[in-house]
This record gives C-alpha cells, structure tokens and sequence, in this order.
C-alpha cells in the first residue's frame, strides 16, 4: 500500500516538476466538474419543490433560465480547460518525459537489450510513459472532483435516511470484493490461455505475413498443419472458458442482483412505502432517486480510482528499473582516446559468458599491434565468439576475467563514449534512419559546411553516391517522411555503413563482412572499398570467407572460445591445421580449374 | 444512395459471418436487449405509479402488485445476461473466429504471391486479416448495442407520444444538434488528424528507435545518435500542438454555442413543458416524474443510437477493405487444370519469355529461351538482380509471364492445376522459413500420416542434409519443437542449422524438379562441401537447378546460363564458358584469384 503511495507521488512530483501551471489549471478544472455535478443534483429537487408549493410558473421558468446560464458558464470553463489541458499541456508534459527517457537510454548498459525481462519492462515502460504520467496526475486529481461530489450527496439524501449512505458502502464493498476475485481468476486463465492464444496470433501472422507467403504455395499440405495448429489453439481456449466461466458467472450474477437491489428495488419500496403514507414529500422522492445512483456511481468511481492507482503503480514499478538503473558501464568520467590515430589492441586472458550462458570465451589472448591488419576467422557454434570480441571490445559489455588493452591500458580507464567513438564499425544489420543521407552518414545533430563536405567525400568513397537523386546530399532515406524519399538495398546499406566510417576519425576499424550473398563481383569491389577506408589505421576483419583474409597481416582463427592458430595466411597453410584444411576444401575446385588452364597454356 | 446499399451490405456481410456459424448468437443478442428494454420501462415508469397512487388517495395495498412485477423484471434479466454473455458469447465468437481462420489460411494459400509485391493491396491485407477478430467481435457487440438502443428509444417515443408530445420536438431537435455538432466536431477532428499525422509519425519514429533493440548498439556507438532523435521528438511535438491550437480555437466556439442549446434543450425546455403541463394542463405530479426521468435519458439513448451508427460506418469501411482482399482473383493459384503426374524427371522449356513485375517499368527477364532436358543439371548464374531468383519463381508458377510460354514435359506449365504441380517440386531457397512445430513436421511439410514410415523418411533425410546427430541428441528428437514459441523445451536454430533442415525437406520428398536457391550460404565449407556431395546423389536422375555464387560449386553442372540483366548470356559447360573467356570466365576468375596456388606450392 505504502509502495503504491510513494510510486504515485513519484510520478506526480514528475508532472509536478515539469509544469506547475498544469496543476493550477487541474486543479480549477477538477473543482468546476463537481460543481457541475452539483447542480444536475439540485436541479430536480428544486424543480419539484416549486411543483409541490404551488408557486407560479414565472418563478419556474426565471429559476430555468439563471440554471441553464450558470451551467452553461460552468461547462464553457470546463470544456476549454480540458481541450486546453489535452491539446496542449499533455503534449509538452508528455515531451519532456520522452526527453529525459532518450536521454536516460544513454546510461543502460547494452546487456539489458539482450535481456528479455528487463527489455519487457523497459519497452512497456517506454511506451506508454508520456500518457501514464498524464493519467496518474488525472487519477489524482478525479480523486478530488469523486470526494467533493460524495460530500455533495451525502448532505443531501443524510436529511432524508441516512441508511442509504451505509447501503451504497455495503454495495461498493461487494463490487470492490467481486472486482477483486474476477481479476484474480481473469489472471489465472489469461495465464492459462497464454499458449493457446500464441498459437492462434501465430498462425494469423503467419498467413499475412509475405516471408511465408512463398512457402504457403509451394507446400501445399502445409495449410493443414497451420489448421491444425489453429485449432489446438480454440479448443484450448474453450475448454478455460468452460473451467472458469461458471465461477465467474456466479459472481458476476450476484454482483449485479445486489447493485439493482440497492439501488433500483429497495428505493422504490422506501419511497413507494413513505410516499403514500406521506412521511416523504415528491421532491425529497426525487432526490432519494437521483441521488442515490449518483453516490453509488461515487463510491464506484473511487474504488476505480483506487483500482487504478495501483495499476499505476505496478507500471511505475517498470519505469523504476529504468529510471533507477545504475549502469555498471556507463560512465562521464575516463581517459579520452583519440580517435586521429591508429592503437594497438590485447586481449589478455579474457573469458567471458553472457549472462545465464555458457562461456564463449575461454582465457583468450591475442595482440595486434598499432596499424596492423588483423583477420579473425572461425566456424560453427563457436563462431559467434567473434561477433562477442567485438562486443567486449567496445564495451557493450565486460569481461568476467582477464582484460583487455588498448594501447597498454586497460579498456575501463578509458571514457566509454570517447572509447566507441574512436572505433569505426562496418556491419551488415546496421540501421538506415529515416533522415537524410547526410545525416546518416554524419550522425551527428548539426555539422559545419567542412563535415558536410567530408560526408560527400565519404559517400564517393564507399559507392554511394549514385544513390543521389536531385535533393542531393538531403534526400531522405525511407519513405518513412516522404514518399520521394530512397530505399537501400542490403549492398547500399552497407555501402553506407562504410561511408559513416569514412566520414569519422576513427583508429580502430572494425570490418565484419557480410555473410549474405553478395555476387563475387559486387564482393571483390566491397572488400577493396573497405580495405581502403582502414589506410593507416589497426584493423580488426571479421570474414565469413576465407577467400578474403589473405592479404591480411596476420589471421587468428578461433575455436571453442580460444585461438586455435594464429600468423599470416602463408604460415598458417604451410602449418596444415584447421584454417589449412577449411582453405584447402573452399579452393580444391578452384585450383583444379587453374591446373587445367596452367596446363592448356603450357600446351 | 448507393453509399447507404454498401453500408447495409458490408455490415450485414460480418453479421452474415456470424449467423452462418451459430444463429443462436445473434438470437441471444436480441433476446438480451428486449430485456434490458423491459427493465428500460419499468425503471421509467415504477415512479409514476407509486406519485399516482398518492395523488388518487391510494393504499400501499393497490400498488403492491406492480411493485413485486416491476422488481421480477429487473432481476430477471441479470440472471439471463450473466448466463449469456459470460458463458455462450465467448463459446460463440471462439466458433466464429475459428472458421473465419480456417477460411483465411486457404485463402492465402490461393491469393498471388504479387499480391503480396504490390504495397497497397498488402497493406490492405494485412490491415485486413489483423483486425479481423477484432472487428467481428466488435460488429457482434455493436449489434446488442444497437438493438439496446433502439428499444429504448421506441419506448421513449411511445412515452412522450403518450403523455407530452411537446417533448417528442425536443427529441427531434436534439437529435438535429447531436448529428450537427458531431459532423462537424469529427471534420473538424479530421482536418486535425490529417494535419497532425506528420508530426506524430516524427514523434514515434522517434520513440521506436528508443525503445527497439536493434537500434541499441547504434544508439552507443554514435552519440549523435540521442541527439538527432531528441531534436526530431521536439520537431514533432511544437508541430503537433501548433495543430492543436489551431483546431482548439476553432472547435471551442463551436462547442460553446453547442453547449448553450444543448442545456436548453436537455433541462430548460422540457422542464419548462412538463412545468406548463402541470400547472396549467393538470397533469399528476406522477407524470412529472416520469418525464423528468425520461427526459434525462434523452440524450444518452441519441448519441448512443449515433454513436452505433457511426461505429457501423467504420465498419463498413473496414469491410470494403476486406473485400477487397476476399474478392482478388486469383490468376495464378487457380485449382482447375489438368492432375501433373510426377515421372521422376521433368523437362523444362522456356520460350521467348518475357516477365515483369508489377509496378516495375523495365522487364526483370526478357525473352528469355532455354531448354533443360529430363534429368539433366544445370545452374544460373550471375550478378545480384540480374534475374535468377525471378526465373526461378516463374518455373515452381508463382508467377505467369507476360508473354512466351514455359513448358513442363511439353506442356504450359499454367495447364497443370498448382497444387499437384508443387507437389513434384523439391525446393531450397536462401529465406525460407522454420516454423513453430515440430522437427518432423518441419521436415515433412504437410502432416504425419504414417508415423513409422514418415518417421523412416525424416531420419534419413536429416543424415543426409548433415544435422541428424545434433537433432539426435535432442531428448525428444525428431519431435522436438522449433523456436520457443509454443514451447520453452523448444529448440532455437542458427542459420546453418535452418538451411540443412530446409534442404532435408528436398531429401525428404520425392520430386522430378529439384531447385537450390542459394542452399549453402549460411554454410561452413565442410559442411558445404558435404552438402554438395549429398546432393548430388539426391539429384541423381532428377532435373536440377542450381543458384549459386560460389562458382567453385557449380563447376560440375552439365551446363551454365549466365544471366546478365534479364537475359541468358552465356550458356554452356563449365569449360565452354573458360574457353570463351568472357563473362563468366572473368566473375570465376576474381573469385579463384584468392585460392590461386601460390608460388611456394608450385
């Protein structure tokens, strides 16, 4: 309960801190609304006091007329603080929420996007963030509006029976109870129906989606599975319905009876008893009708509200992990690592496991030295230890034992912002941003006419510049923002992605070759453009093929977490192991063709 | 007028959805509002007789029966909803939604894969088929809605026509302004929305990009990166409300006056009438009350009654995009045509064929002539888009072309009916898909009919495809799931491992055509190299194509088309091309430069 307080004001604080003047005008807005209630209320009683006394029309209809202009002053006043209120400070609110979050993402470390529970959170989290924090501060303030009505209504039905007021709490009690057990059992089945509904989202999206639609035609037997498996997922979902919705039943049948017995049949007999007997007069009847909903609908509307904050809380909860992550990364503080010069690299002992995972990294250790051209090769489940050496050498994450160097100094003295920013990264599954060219190449929010140029030059530089149409250096990338706007293939993607390296002083290149087909010819031109952005710089290349390691100063190939072997191309095959036997295997074919052409021009 | 057919036609068309499958459903929908009707009435008129009875001088005793009737008639209805809504209204639409499903898996199955190429008829789809639960479940719901609606107001007029028909032209009139001011708050809103769609496109574009993780390794390495999203953010919002404003202005006017007649109409006038009539008409005090109640309802039963209809407009749009997608032709998955009989090879012959896609100006392939004969291997090759994959998908008749005709055993490939033609077809391409079931039926492809046999046949098919020992080693085998979806027992795969479990269903299968597209690019060499071989014993026989770009595998093909912007260059065996020294010899050569034996070993 306390922790349902103390996240609720958190958030409010939040809004608070943002906007003081939204809470002004929420605050007039709450109190206009319960005045609004206020008068709907008195409207018929006053109208049959005057039925009842007697007194002449005249008076009726100057008491209609100062209703009907006070009401319609009040809810002028309502009507423009609420579209005021949405239209334009939820927005800003909501804006400086998302601000703070962007700028929050920077210090979470990388190991929590590859952490499906926290990564539930924070996505949920994000997502709503800007509405719930305007929700929370409209929870509390209809919390206000809900009492001042309840006031309202309790002074007027206590003068006529008081009874009625402890009826209403009795009913609001048993919805409160009821609500209680149906969230309780709607959880269970939810919980319950949970794979029964993933089949059924399954085989709906595999049907729109155009990856399977190939497959959906060229299999044609392969519809009955998906049927079948649709099928499992309804008489999953029926067989819950019929385990859980008698309970339900039941007491949602209860519910209701009690609700219209309160509120509906036993009003009916007070009145229809005092009435005739004269111990309540038709106005006062009036009241016990109108007013008796109205404090049922309050007391609801409060159970509600206390329902909601505790929603509230539990996505406050969420957004608490986020906000209060302490990064064991993220740091402003370290050495700044120049990004104009070419740095050596080690490795030293370094064993490292995702987490819940298994090592993939055993006691590595390698050097490269400064400007030196390194490829790092190897195959099967251990070759995803290459995409990890990257990780750690950038610092998505750290090494559990073991540590690496850059320039002879361990990497967690440096800054890590100033650390990546020294590196340059080709990658295939990098992002196009829907932005102008230049600005993915750049990536920067404002750049000088000098960057600008150097972006041009970039693009030449990586092939891209046939890409640009009339708008130039500006044309945006995905139609995304406008329907001129460019897509690039897989190859343009990457193209890009080198050209974001050309345009950075970066020492470090780091090249991880497509493992896509690309055509040979495509491949070869790709290799030497990337080849050329790493002059004068310590290359490390991550290659999927051998044909393209050979040129490179020194090769490590890679097994079960470890180095396996590791010199130039020309030692390793006069060595014979692994990387000889794997290289052999990829050029047998071709060497026999050159043998024959080598014979034919012997000839 | 003819907007007013479609609308009726298209929302009768999602009822007609349900009312195929279970009548009862709509029955009990209807039965539910006549009850809430009769509670309607009673909950209006129980007043009346009670300041009625006083009025007359009655005892408690004369009103007493109408009290028990008026209680019986409002409990009863909650016993009879609890029971309907809760238990036969979820059982009902579960029925509906499952044909619905079933319905649609065979639609996809016939719609043309261009339709899936062209953006707008697939976004329709998909819009479509992902509203679709929804949408009938909406329909339904709004069909009690409507119906409760429609009671009441027939009760309402009853009433005023009964007892102060000066009420009925409040009514009217109300229902004039509601209808008004919401066609013109919604154009209003409208403009707005059309006006803001820009600025909130900018404004999640940029929240996605936070909150996905494939952004996240970019968001670290460029620290731009925040920045940029941070200045497109606040772009989109100073957009958003300068729209806002704009439209506040305009609309808060408009609501005002709204507001005055509206509290004129709602409380003013009437109580002004009732006060008349009794004052001066000498209506009982029990009238008053009646139409004191009632009229409060007014409003709420009208733009209840709007609020369905425009939500049945919706609909109907929703609809017309459906039937859009239900009524496509299919041109190309048609199930008529002659049975194909698999003769364990198949030739193929192409001529003067001529293929574009839809929407593209220039012809992916252009009169393109070939020959395969029964048994015989060949291969494709060429640059990325040169026209492979196309060729490829015109042969296994995911497309017709434009013009020219292929031939399959001397027959138009477009006489034979798909299914029985595909069922001959052995294919591997780069992106094909594992699905959320098991190894076997991932394998198999349709379902397990014979279990020993089929499961003979996976095993087999597995070896060869080189993956049997690690599915071995799986504790449930051949029967365990792919991907974690369904099951958290289930396997993940990697991209080498999908590939030989996509070429174990070409093993699996006995087929006269068997197509490789790109089959071992996710491969390692050893285990490429071992494919081949594999392969080669599989395609033993059988007519065979091959896409490859590591030309080192394609050596050994009786013969070579090498295509170059939608046509066949070259065409020959491996040494007829080197021979030739043109472009094949030249993608070939810059491929071998690399294994070029290298001095020491000469």
């Amino acid at each position: 309960m306390l922790k349902v307080i103390k996240n609720n004001f958190r958030m409010i604080r939040l809004v608070f801190r943002y906007s003081k003047f939204y809470f002004l005008l929420h605050t007039l807005y709450a109190l206009f609304k319960a005045a609004y209630t206020f008068l709907n209320v008195y409207l018929i009683k006053w109208f049959f006091e005057i039925l009842e006394s007697g007194r002449p029309f005249k008076e009726l209809i100057a008491f209609l007329g100062i209703f009907v202009i006070a009401s319609v002053a009040v809810y002028s006043l309502i009507t423009f603080l609420d579209r005021f209120i949405t239209l334009k400070l939820n927005v800003k609110i909501s804006e400086k929420i998302n601000l703070a979050l962007i700028e929050k993402i920077k210090s979470i470390d990388y190991e929590c996007f590859e952490n499906s529970e926290f990564y539930d959170k924070y996505t949920r989290a994000l997502a709503e963030t800007g509405s719930r924090a305007l929700e929370v501060t409209n929870t509390f303030f209809e919390l206000f509006g809900t009492i001042a009505s309840i006031a309202v209504a309790v002074e007027l039905i206590s003068t006529i029976e008081p009874l009625f007021i402890l009826l209403a709490l009795f009913n609001v009690g048993v919805t409160f109870a009821c609500h209680a057990f149906y969230n309780k059992t709607n959880y269970k089945e939810d919980l319950e129906g949970t794979p029964f509904k993933r089949r059924r989202q399954y085989v709906n999206r595999t049907i729109y989606q155009p990856e399977y639609a190939k497959e959906i035609k060229l299999f044609p037997m392969h519809k009955e599975i998906l049927k079948r498996v649709y099928s499992e997922g309804v008489e999953g979902h029926n067989n819950l319905i019929k385990k859980y919705e008698p309970k339900k039943i039941a007491v949602y049948t209860f519910q209701m009876f009690l609700d219209d017995a309160l509120r509906t049949i036993i009003p009916w007999w007070y009145i229809a008893v005092n009435v005739i007997n004269k111990t309540l007069t038709i106005s006062n009847a009036s009241v016990v009708i109108n007013v008796i909903s109205q404090i049922n609908a309050n007391f609801r509307d409060m159970a509600y509200i206390l329902m909601d904050y505790h929603a509230h809380s539990l996505f406050i909860e969420n957004l608490n992990v986020i906000m209060d992550y302490q990064s064991k990364i993220e740091s402003e503080n370290g050495i700044l690592l120049s990004g104009d010069v070419a740095h050596s690299i080690e490795f030293k002992n370094v064993t490292f496991a995702y987490p819940g995972g298994s090592e993939i990294l055993k006691d590595l250790s390698f050097k490269i030295e400064k400007g030196e051209k390194v490829a790092l090769v190897g195959y099967g489940y251990n070759g995803a230890g290459k995409s990890t050496i990257i990780k750690l050498l950038i610092r998505l994450y750290d090494v559990q034992s073991g540590e690496i160097l850059i320039d002879g100094i361990n990497i967690k003295e440096y800054n890590p912002v100033s650390l990546r920013d020294a590196f340059g990264l080709i990658f295939q599954d990098f992002n196009v941003y829907a932005m102008s060219l230049l600005e993915n190449v750049l990536l920067t929010p404002d750049y000088s006419e000098e960057e600008r140029k150097k972006a041009y030059d970039a693009l030449k530089g990586s092939g891209l510049l046939s890409k640009l149409s009339d708008g130039g250096l500006d044309t945006l990338v995905t139609k995304e923002f406008s329907d001129s706007g460019i897509y690039l293939s897989g190859g343009e993607n990457q193209k890009l992605s080198l050209a974001r390296v050309l345009a950075k002083n970066c020492g470090i290149v780091i090249l991880d070759e497509p493992s896509s087909a690309l055509d040979p010819i495509s491949e070869h031109e790709m290799n030497r453009n990337m080849l050329r952005a790493a002059e004068n710089k310590t290359v490390l290349f991550i290659s999927h093929r051998l044909s393209s390691v050979v040129d490179s100063d020194k090769i490590l190939y890679l097994e079960n977490g470890g180095i396996k072997e590791e010199g130039s191309h020309g030692v390793l095959l006069e060595m014979g192991g692994k990387y000889a036997e794997m290289f052999n295997l990829q050029a047998e074919s071709y060497r026999q063709n050159q043998i024959l052409e080598k014979e034919e021009l012997l000839k | 007028m003819k907007k007013i057919l479609t609308f009726f036609k298209n929302n009768f068309f999602i009822l007609g959805i349900i009312w195929k499958d279970n009548k009862s459903a709509i029955f009990g929908k209807l039965s539910l509002s006549f009850l809430s009707a009769v509670k309607f009435f009673f909950e209006v008129y129980t007043i009346k007789w009670i300041f009625d009875a006083l009025e007359s001088g009655k005892t408690f005793d004369a009103v007493l029966p109408l009290l028990i009737l008026a209680s019986v008639c409002i409990i009863f209805p909650i016993f009879y909803r609890g029971y309907y809504q809760l238990l036969l209204g979820h059982l009902h639409i579960n029925k509906t939604f499952k044909s619905l499903n079933l319905l649609l898996v065979e639609k996809s199955k016939q719609l043309d894969l261009e339709c899936y190429e062209n953006a707008e008829f697939f976004d329709n789809y998909t819009r479509a088929l992902a509203d679709l639960e929804g949408q009938v479940l909406n329909t339904f719901n709004m069909l009690g809605w409507f119906f409760d609606a429609f009671f009441n107001l027939i009760i309402m007029l009853s009433l005023f026509g009964a007892m102060n028909s000066g009420l009925l032209i409040i009514m009217v009139l109300t229902f004039v302004l509601q209808c008004g001011y919401s066609f013109i708050e919604n154009k209003l809103d409208y403009k707005r929305n059309l006006a803001v769609t820009y600025p909130e496109r900018q404004i999640n574009y940029s929240k996605r990009i936070i909150y996905e993780p494939k952004y996240a390794k970019e968001i670290k390495l460029f620290k731009g990166l925040p920045e940029i999203l941070k200045n497109l953010y606040s772009k989109g919002v100073a957009a958003l409300i300068k729209e806002n404003m704009q439209f506040a202005k305009k609309i808060t006017l408009i609501s005002m006056c709204y507001h005055l007649l509206n509290l004129l109409l709602q409380y003013g006038l009437p109580f002004m009438i009732i006060g008349y009539q009794y004052f001066y008409l000498g209506t009982s005090l029990g009238t008053a009350a009646v139409l004191v109640n009632a009229v409060a309802k007014i409003p709420s039963v009208l733009s209840w009654l709007i609020w369905t209809f425009s939500a049945f407009q919706r609909n109907s749009l929703y609809v017309d995009n459906l039937n859009k997608v239900l009524n496509c032709e299919p041109k190309v998955e048609t199930a008529e045509g002659e049975k194909y009989e698999p003769k364990g090879a198949a030739s193929i012959e192409m001529k003067n064929v001529t293929f574009t896609y839809r929407g593209e100006k220039e012809p992916t392939l252009k009169n393109i002539n070939l020959s395969i004969k029964k048994g015989e291997r060949v291969a494709f090759v060429g640059h990325n888009g040169a026209g492979k994959t196309s060729l490829v998908k015109l042969i296994t008749r995911l497309y017709h072309p434009d013009s020219g005709e292929i031939l399959i055993n001397g027959k138009d490939v477009k006489a034979y009916d798909s299914d029985s033609y595909r069922k001959a077809l052995g294919l591997v391409f780069q992106d094909f898909n594992l699905y959320a079931v098991n190894i076997m039926e991932n394998v198999l492809m349709r379902e397990i009919d014979n279990k020993e046999a089929d499961e003979k046949t996976v095993y087999e098919a597995l070896k060869k495809a080189g993956i049997y020992d690690k599915i071995a080693a799986l504790p449930n085998g051949i029967y365990t799931d792919v991907t974690k979806e369904f099951n958290s027992e289930g396997v993940l795969f990697s991209g080498g491992e999908i590939q030989k479990i996509a070429l174990a269903r070409v093993f699996a299968k006995e087929s006269d055509i068997i197509i490789l597209d790109e089959p071992s690019s996710a491969l390692d060499p050893i285990a490429e190299h071992e494919m081949f071989k594999n392969m080669t014993d599989a395609e033993e026989g059988k007519t065979s194509i091959l896409i490859s770009h590591r030309l080192c595998s394609v050596i050994h093909c009786d013969r070579i088309f090498y295509l170059e912007h939608g046509e066949i260059v070259e065409e020959g065996t491996h040494e007829e091309l080197m021979a030739k020294n043109a472009r094949y010899a030249h993608m070939f050569n810059v491929q071998a430069e690399k294994y070029k034996i290298t001095s020491q070993f000469v």
